[in-house]
């Protein structure tokens, strides 16, 4: 049989980042997530066609996934999309930043007969329990909202990615959205889905069955895990309003417990940096209007943000700076990307060598000679080339993403950059926005550092707040196996962890709150359905540049209890339980 | 608000604004108001404060507690939280840090000393949600914040179009929009976003490039809308060159610059953290106090306030929306450091710096703050404020006001700091000390006339809220002067501390964690002529879409975001 | 010596922090003091005696005495944190924290020890048998250079984790087998001894000190410059034969570059043309 030595790199497509906001346990998630990207003439020598299947194995597992060819690859390296496929073989180690090994996995392709795991399998391959199905007569229909006031919703918040464009228009009529305007293929997919994989009740696991019960069945079972438990998890938040993780907060230095955000393996490590160097950055408006120069490292946007580069940056009309003839565009990554085709100059760096390249772009900045002809696979000319262009800018802007984030050194990179940044502003003016994930993650480390201090991963067990990435991160948590309860709070793990996390996981009393019938509510001991901020709840959320605003709703839903009024009412009854126990 | 009375008993009165000083008498408060202690006689609850000092809640009217920047500093201060902590309780929450704590600590720290209203003096308005949502968060005492407008687009394009109605109706605007309370002019003109680290260093009177405008028109524009809109507080201005060598000349240019609009009633500016810009001297070597001089015109002047910017020596944060001077300051240290530049309004930086007794700068700065002070005759022109936390942190408020009420305190510290540095100072020749009085005056009644809140704050006359403030200090038998000690004690934890008619500090604990004050804000869109108001709002939704990133709905609060909002209307 | 063993027989699943434990302070105290103080398990606070089992006995002075854990003791965390003499042994692994803060005294971990081995350690002999995670001998999250190791040495007998010796001043680490990314990252003075291979990005950021790796080293940061070849070069009394190339820097970090890492050139034949590289140097210098 052959087989091919390559590095793994997984990230955001926009199909799959579309599909896990419509529905996620259909064969269309499967389509979109459980693929591999190779570079067509790897195929070849592998013997394999589009889409044929193949196993890629890596130290933490194998999986089998559908091959489909993709020429901007380079030559050994395969690119997995973000999902549960990829989870069963990210390692969990995570150098002690609470970032695993999303990027640069040493891995091995080879072809297989084998068939590619359905969404239930590989969730049951990764978690070790059965997930569950809610029967229809739990979920909720289009028919169970209802609409206060019709119209045309102006200046609506798109609440999925970090980018948070406040510009949306929604139609309400009938008790129904029949319309959006300026909405991305994500943003469509969310507000056109709002009513799929909701259910109307929470439920409890018993055994392999589900069981309806009250909120306020829900509220006392919870506080009773919580309370018990020595060392409980409180992960999630990046996707509901900052009030509630407030509330989080609150619910966590009660319970004595960990809370967590998304940001421990989005950009948690740029929040890193930014402990350690501070940041010279921008709100995003005034990078539209005025930023000539743009260095995109390590992200995509029209797959993760998909109207970032018209909005804010490639393609925005600016005050100062019109649009994308008036810019210079640098793209730096391993891999061609959609934004590297718009891109003035393309760096394609070598895996893993990020901090190299930066520390070179540092060194020029700075008037150092290098004495490599090559660093990071980059020749020294387009080095000195691209310090060039960054210190003649009138103003630029490095946006850093995962790819810098997940990668090698994490949050060493970030540093890097960041220290780059505050060296080009003694020749221009420049700044670093970290491209974050979630619609509310850079919300979270803002809630979370003025109430506790430190911006995510902390540990409250004695009642006030310690942090240490790497101790107190979720996934080495879990990879240690150190907590005996979870309560997961608006996010997905059972689509972003790794399998190894997972398995933890799902061995503990799991509680999910969660607007939506996700991976991981289907392996939940207890779930509880919410409402979703932007549509049929509101609260306020910070953008990417750490701007604050306030999402409004347009619909409502009488029998679902929103996350903050399950969460205060969780506190009061916490309070009483540990009012009994003393 | 509805609570039980409360009778506070035979203490030691200091009350400035109705001329109380050091009188025993009763206090009554009844449903958050103090009230004659006669209609409650009976019926209250007694605290004896036989033998104590009772003074109105103190007021710190240049705080940064909270926002964007604040913030920024937490998140860069991991060091700093592990220093200090408390747990949490069933209903108090959990806090921790010394130099940027979090916002818990913040509001149950300023009620242990007594402080119970705090302004935050410096907010980006298209981030003051954020601003407002730390606020919110900070238990127990009153707040509110000044919004940022001297490096704002709008205001410097109405200004070189020397459109100030036009600017007035923006003020007010953004005001009620963002629930801001007074005009914060910092750096004017030179922190611009886009140009923040280009003219560093320039003066009031040199041209900023695209308006065409200089830094006293935008000082000049800004002081006549706040007079016309009538606003509680006058405007609150950080100087141009702040921290560097010489600047003394600049703050005085600058507080000269709107001398001819005063009309004889209320000042009409206040000058911040003045120890920053009262620098003599060409460089950093010969350093000098330029707080003679400053004092000087104090003294012949009535249009002008200040606060000071006491330097506590220690570890310190430095945040401030003066982009250019952190830059400065970040080339000088090469440590950490924030900038954020914010879209059309301002450019904010946050650089951590500790102040060494040894350093003759540092030792200098300290003495500025000091001199200025001590050579001001009427104390009701002068604020005490360290800026919190650029020159020290407001725990160290004690401390900081023994150097005023005690020379012999002063001495102390003047021992063990740079020799030389005294040479180029006017502190060790002053013997004027502060006496209680002054003390209630800079720390309480000043503050709350300055704010335009002594109707109901800064005093003990009945009809004012009932924020109280009682020490464990005798004021006839302690001489502070030479007991400097049991003065920073005293003050250090009150005996209790009472907001609003509650009881939320005894004997130095916190015992209400959950009160939470309100956060007030200005109203002065009547003054404005409603034809050009509704002028300026049509621009302003024209402008919005290239002025900024997000829509001109989402900019506005509403009233129902914040916890417990106070419109304080105007005309 | 006296020896008290502290048997963890269940598993506890939740980190339990024993801080408290160590000779300086359970030092001429009966075991049944010993089994009165308290420990953190997770949130809640147990007595000893209710997590271990405790027997042996406790020396009179702190010198003498030496703790055995047992049992379940990869869930101990902050082990022999702050001791200043005496003498703790871990049999098996150990979690995070173990050593911090350490001023004397010796810890020997049988097993493998969790991340932070030794942070901010001032003086005492730490030995790990097994592999040693991230950040031995490291400073805290966000603190500025120069604030990690002081003094003493750690001893890792088998791998460790990246950033090994982050911000460390002074002290030995030696490592027998191999390193993570990053070994001497922001380290100012000290000497880090890697036996087996280093993954990359040795010495990033430092300003003094010295790394020695002995084993394969992928590549050479940029900011480091080749300043000669040494045959060989003595640490801690231990020959370390060579030729080994040195490297000055970090120059990104302080122009000053006073840092020196030193690799095996036997073992780095890929770093040949640094050899060659310096050959011209040594021309321009003539």
């Amino acid at each position: 049989m052959p087989r091919l030595e390559v590095l793994l790199v997984t990230g955001r497509t926009l199909k799959q980042g579309a599909q896990i906001e419509t529905a996620r346990f259909t064969k269309d998630y499967e389509d979109v997530a459980a693929l591999c990207f190779m570079n067509p003439d790897d195929m070849t020598e592998l013997g394999v066609r589009e889409g044929s299947n193949v196993k890629v194995t890596t130290e933490a597992g194998s999986v089998v996934v559908k091959v489909s060819a993709y020429k901007g690859n380079p030559r050994g390296l395969i690119f997995i999309p973000l999902g549960p496929w990829a989870n069963a073989i990210i390692p969990a180690k995570t150098r002690s930043t609470g970032m695993p090994f999303f990027k640069d996995v040493k891995a091995c392709v080879e072809p297989t007969d084998e068939l590619v795991p359905s969404i239930e399998e590989i969730v049951f391959r990764n978690s070790g329990k059965k997930p569950l199905k809610v029967p229809v007569k739990y979920l909720m229909s289009p028919a169970d909202f209802k609409c206060n006031d019709e119209g045309t919703f102006e200046n609506h918040l798109c609440t999925i990615c970090a980018c948070l464009c406040d510009d949306l228009v929604l139609e309400v009529k009938g008790d129904m959205i029949t319309n959006i305007k300026n909405a991305c293929a994500r943003s469509l997919a969310k507000f056109k889905s709002y009513a799929a994989e909701r259910v109307k009740t929470p439920l409890m696991r018993v055994g392999d069955e589900l069981k309806p019960i009250s909120y306020d069945q829900a509220i006392d079972k919870t506080a009773e895990i919580l309370v018990k438990a020595k060392y409980p998890l409180l992960f999630g938040w990046s996707t509901t309003s900052s009030e509630a993780a407030k509330l989080g907060v609150r619910l966590a230095e009660l319970v004595g417990g960990i809370i967590d955000c998304l940001a421990t393996f989005c950009h948690g490590p740029s929040v890193m940096a930014i402990q350690q160097f501070g940041i010279v950055t921008s709100t995003l408006g005034n990078i539209r209007d005025n930023a000539d120069l743009m260095v995109f490292w390590g992200c995509n946007p029209p797959a993760s943000h998909p109207r970032h580069f018209i909005r804010y940056s490639a393609l925005a009309k600016g005050l100062k700076v019109k649009g994308r003839a008036d810019r210079k565009i640098i793209v730096v990554d391993v891999r061609e990307t959609e934004a590297s085709r718009i891109a003035d100059m393309f760096v394609k760096v070598k895996p893993g060598m990020d901090y190299e390249l930066l520390t070179a772009l540092l060194m020029v900045v700075k008037g150092f000679e290098i004495e490599d002809e090559e660093v990071a696979g980059v020749p020294r000319e387009i080095i000195v080339k691209m310090a060039d262009m960054m210190m003649s800018a009138k103003f630029g802007v490095l946006f850093p993403g995962l790819g810098l984030t997940a990668t090698s050194a994490r949050n060493r990179n970030l540093e890097a950059a960041i220290r780059l940044v505050q060296a080009l502003n003694d020749w221009t003016t420049f700044s670093l926005v970290p491209m974050r994930g979630h619609w509310n993650v850079a919300g979270n480390n803002q809630v979370f550092a003025w109430l506790t201090g430190y911006p995510y991963a902390i540990d409250l067990s004695r009642g006030y707040p310690r942090y240490n990435p790497g101790v107190t991160t979720t996934i080495d948590l879990l990879v240690r196996g150190e907590v005996d309860a979870a309560m997961i709070v608006a996010s997905d793990p059972g689509a972003h962890f790794p399998a190894q996390a997972l398995k933890h996981l799902a061995k503990i009393p799991l509680i999910v709150v969660d607007p939506k019938w996700s991976l991981i509510a289907s392996l939940a001991d207890l779930y509880v359905p919410t409402k979703i901020v932007g549509i049929d709840a509101e609260g306020i959320g910070y953008r990417m540049d750490n701007m604050p605003l306030r999402a409004k709703q347009v619909l409502e839903t009488y029998h679902l209890m929103d996350d903050v009024t399950f969460l205060e009412k969780l506190i009061e009854k916490v309070k009483e339980v540990k009012a009994r126990e003393t | 608000m509805k609570h039980e009375p409360i009778m506070i008993k035979g203490g030691y009165i200091i009350d400035p604004l109705n001329k109380v000083n050091c009188e025993v008498m009763d206090i009554g408060v009844l449903d958050g108001k103090i009230v004659d202690p006669s209609t409650i006689e009976g019926k209250a609850r007694v605290i004896d404060a036989k033998g104590k000092l009772v003074m109105p809640g103190g007021i710190d009217l240049h705080t940064h507690i909270a926002g964007p920047k604040f913030n920024a500093g937490r998140i860069m201060s991991p060091y700093d939280h592990r220093r200090a902590w408390i747990k949490a309780t069933l209903d108090g929450w959990s806090g921790v840090g010394l130099t940027v704590p979090s916002t818990t600590f913040i509001g149950y720290r300023y009620a242990q000393m007594g402080w119970t209203t705090i302004v935050e003096p410096a907010t980006p308005p298209i981030k003051t949600r954020h601003t407002h949502e730390e606020l919110d968060a900070t238990p127990i005492v009153d707040k509110a914040c000044f919004p940022l407008f001297g490096n704002s687009r709008i205001v410097m394009e109405f200004v070189s179009k020397n459109d100030i109605e036009g600017l007035k109706a923006y003020v007010a605007w953004v005001l009620k929009s963002v629930k801001g309370y007074a005009i914060k002019i910092v750096n004017p003109g030179v922190a611009e976003p886009t140009w923040w680290n280009r003219y560093v260093g320039l003066d009031l009177d040199d041209q900023l490039p695209d308006f065409g405008i200089t830094p006293r028109d935008i000082v000049r524009a800004l002081c006549r809308a706040s007079l016309e809109l009538k606003i509680p507080h006058q405007i609150h201005v950080h100087c141009n060159r702040l921290g560097f060598p010489g600047n003394y000349v600049t703050t005085l240019r600058t507080m000269d610059c709107v001398s001819d609009l005063y009309k004889g009633d209320r000042p009409i500016i206040h000058i911040t953290h003045v120890q920053f810009t009262g620098y003599a001297g060409t460089s950093w070597a010969n350093l000098a106090s330029g707080g003679e001089e400053i004092a000087k015109y104090l003294n012949s002047h009535d249009h002008v306030t200040l606060d000071l910017g006491q330097v506590v020596f220690g570890d310190a944060l430095t945040m401030t929306a003066d982009a250019p001077f952190e830059f400065v300051l970040f080339h000088i240290l090469m440590g950490k450091w924030h900038c954020t530049m914010t879209e059309s309004e301002a450019t904010a930086g946050v650089v951590p710096y500790s102040y060494r007794k040894n350093n003759y700068v540092n030792t200098v700065q300290w003495c500025i703050g000091l001199d200025v002070a001590l050579l001001t005759k009427d104390p009701w022109k002068v604020v005490f404020a360290t800026d919190n936390p650029n020159a020290g942190r407001f725990t160290k408020y004690p401390l900081a006001l023994s150097w005023l009420v005690s020379k012999k305190a002063r001495e102390e510290v003047m021992k063990k700091v740079n020799r030389r540095a005294l040479k180029h100072v006017a502190l060790p020749s002053i013997d004027r000390e502060y006496t209680l009085y002054d003390v209630a005056v800079v720390t309480r009644a000043g503050p709350a006339k300055i704010l335009g809140l002594e109707r109901h704050k800064g005093h003990l006359g009945v009809g004012a809220d009932a924020d109280i403030a009682i020490y464990n200090l005798n004021p006839v038998e302690v001489d502070v002067s030479r007991d400097y000690r049991a003065f920073v004690e005293a003050f250090r934890r009150t005996y209790h501390t009472i907001k609003s008619g509650v009881i939320v500090v005894k004997e130095g604990n916190v015992v209400r964690p959950e009160f939470y004050g309100a956060t007030y804000y200005v109203d002065a869109t009547k003054l404005v002529d409603p034809n050009v108001y509704e002028r300026t709002v049509k621009y302003l939704k024209e402008v919005f879409p290239q002025y900024y990133s997000v829509s001109f709905n989402n900019y506005v609060i509403e009233d129902r975001e914040l916890r417990n909002p106070v419109k304080v209307e105007v005309g | 010596m006296p020896i008290i063993n502290l048997n963890l027989i269940k598993d506890p699943i939740v980190p339990i922090e024993i801080e408290t434990i160590i000779p300086n302070k359970i030092a001429s105290l009966t075991l049944s003091e010993v089994a009165k103080m308290v420990v953190w398990v997770g949130k809640k606070q147990l007595k000893l005696s209710d997590v271990f089992q405790i027997e042996g006995e406790v020396g009179s002075k702190p010198e003498e005495v030496k703790i055995v854990f047992k049992g379940y003791t990869n869930r101990l965390r902050r082990v022999g944190e702050k001791m200043s003499t005496g003498e703790i042994e871990v049999l098996g692994d150990v979690g995070p924290y173990a050593g911090r803060k350490m001023k004397g005294g010796r810890l020997v971990i049988r097993g493998s020890a969790g991340p932070c081995l030794g942070a901010k350690m001032y003086d005492g002999i730490i030995e790990v048998f097994g592999s040693a995670e991230d950040r031995v001998g490291g400073s805290y999250r966000g603190e500025l250079p120069a604030k990690g190791m002081r003094g003493g040495t750690i001893i890792v007998h088998g791998n460790a984790g990246a950033e090994v010796g982050l911000g460390m001043r002074g002290g030995t680490i030696i490592v027998d087998g191999s390193c993570d990314i990053m070994p001497g990252l922001d380290m100012s003075g000290g000497t880090i001894l890697i036996k087996g291979d280093c993954t990359g990005k040795a010495g990033a950021r430092m300003t003094g000190g010295r790394i020695i790796v002995a084993g394969r080293i992928s590549t050479i940061l940029p900011s480091f410059y080749v300043d000669e070849i040494r045959p060989s070069i003595k640490v801690a009394g231990e020959k370390i034969d060579g030729p080994l190339l040195v490297f000055v820097g970090d120059v990104a970090a302080s122009e000053k570059c006073s840092g020196r890492l030193m690799v095996n050139l036997k073992n780095n034949p890929h770093l040949k043309r640094y050899e060659e590289l310096l050959a011209e140097k040594v021309e321009v210098d003539l």
